[in-house]
């Protein structure tokens, strides 16, 4: 039989495509925070994400001080790195971010319970 | 013009048209400023979709497997991590296709060609949640979903109207004598 260029199935196909694709951001909802991450050099260590605690990672160059504020804002309060890098970034909330300090060899991440979110599209 | 000889020399004329429009299109395409890797039109299926049509299974296969090799060789990245992302996305969307045509006979040209499209781009993305980014390329989905719509819907008009070009009558494995 001969196939036709657009059938009402197609009709079916596309507008429910399109349809599904408006309504994946409203099932997915948004990913809780609810630990963190910290990298020392090698080693990789979990934290729970509590407001109000100080998290301290230790590198070459010494300790970098790590504060979650009462709002759930992760930011560095004192670093050992020269040029201050990490500090500057500001304040983090979001799973998926990250704080990184390459002179010291720390980062910290905020991760969610359903996996970490995009924070840019690389290529 | 008729056509006298071997039905199956113009077979491998036809398919090797295809493959090398396939191919072309593919390599072009990938030159295309865009504000994305992934956003592409994916014209070059559009001749997957009209192999599978006019040749079977068989077709398609050659087709595609010509345009994924060609088309990223030509592109210069034969090999490299994209090439991984062509590959399955041109694989997953030929079997997705000819399931398409194989059992839904309602469906059209643009509905054969949307479930390609969205194929391609699941698999771009199985693949990059396994070699790239964790599981968080999945929120990519919603930019995605209706993007491969949009070029299912182009590609699928395109592939109709090749196989309108280039006769429906003979299946493109004429017998002797048929209109070239």
């Amino acid at each position: 039989m001969r196939r036709r260029l657009f059938t009402p199935l197609d009709g079916i196909l596309v507008m429910g495509l399109i349809l599904l694709s408006l309504l994946i951001p409203i099932f997915k909802g948004d990913v809780q925070p609810d630990r963190l991450i910290i990298f020392e050099g090698r080693q990789v260590r979990e934290v729970a994400f509590e407001s109000g605690a100080t998290i301290e990672a230790h590198g070459p160059l010494g300790v970098t001080r790590f504060e979650v504020d009462e709002e759930g804002m992760v930011s560095v309060s004192t670093a050992p790195c020269p040029n201050r890098l990490c500090v500057s970034m500001g304040p983090i909330s979001d799973s998926g971010e990250m704080i990184i300090c390459v002179p010291n060899r720390v980062a910290l991440e905020v991760v969610g319970k359903k996996g970490g979110g995009v924070d840019a599209v690389s290529r | 013009m008729r056509y006298q000889g071997d039905p199956r020399d113009l077979f491998l004329a036809r398919a090797g048209l295809f493959v090398a429009l396939a191919s072309t299109l593919q390599a072009v395409e990938s030159l295309i400023p865009s504000p994305a890797p992934w956003l592409r039109l994916g014209l070059g299926n559009a001749l997957v979709l009209a192999a599978l049509h006019l040749w079977g299974f068989r077709g398609g296969f050659l087709v595609a497997t010509g345009k994924v090799l060609l088309g990223s060789l030509m592109a210069g990245r034969l090999l490299s991590h994209l090439f991984l992302f062509s590959l399955s996305g041109t694989y997953s969307s030929l079997f997705i296709m000819s399931l398409g045509l194989a059992l839904l006979p309602q469906l059209g040209f643009v509905g054969v060609s949307t479930l390609g499209a969205v194929a391609h781009s699941l698999a771009g993305l199985m693949v990059a949640s396994v070699i790239l980014m964790g599981p968080a390329v999945w929120s990519l989905a919603v930019a995605l979903l209706p993007a491969s719509v949009i070029s299912g819907v182009v590609t699928g008009a395109a592939a109709w109207y090749l196989v309108k070009v280039s006769g429906e009558s003979g299946k493109g494995l004429p017998v002797e004598g048929e209109d070239l």
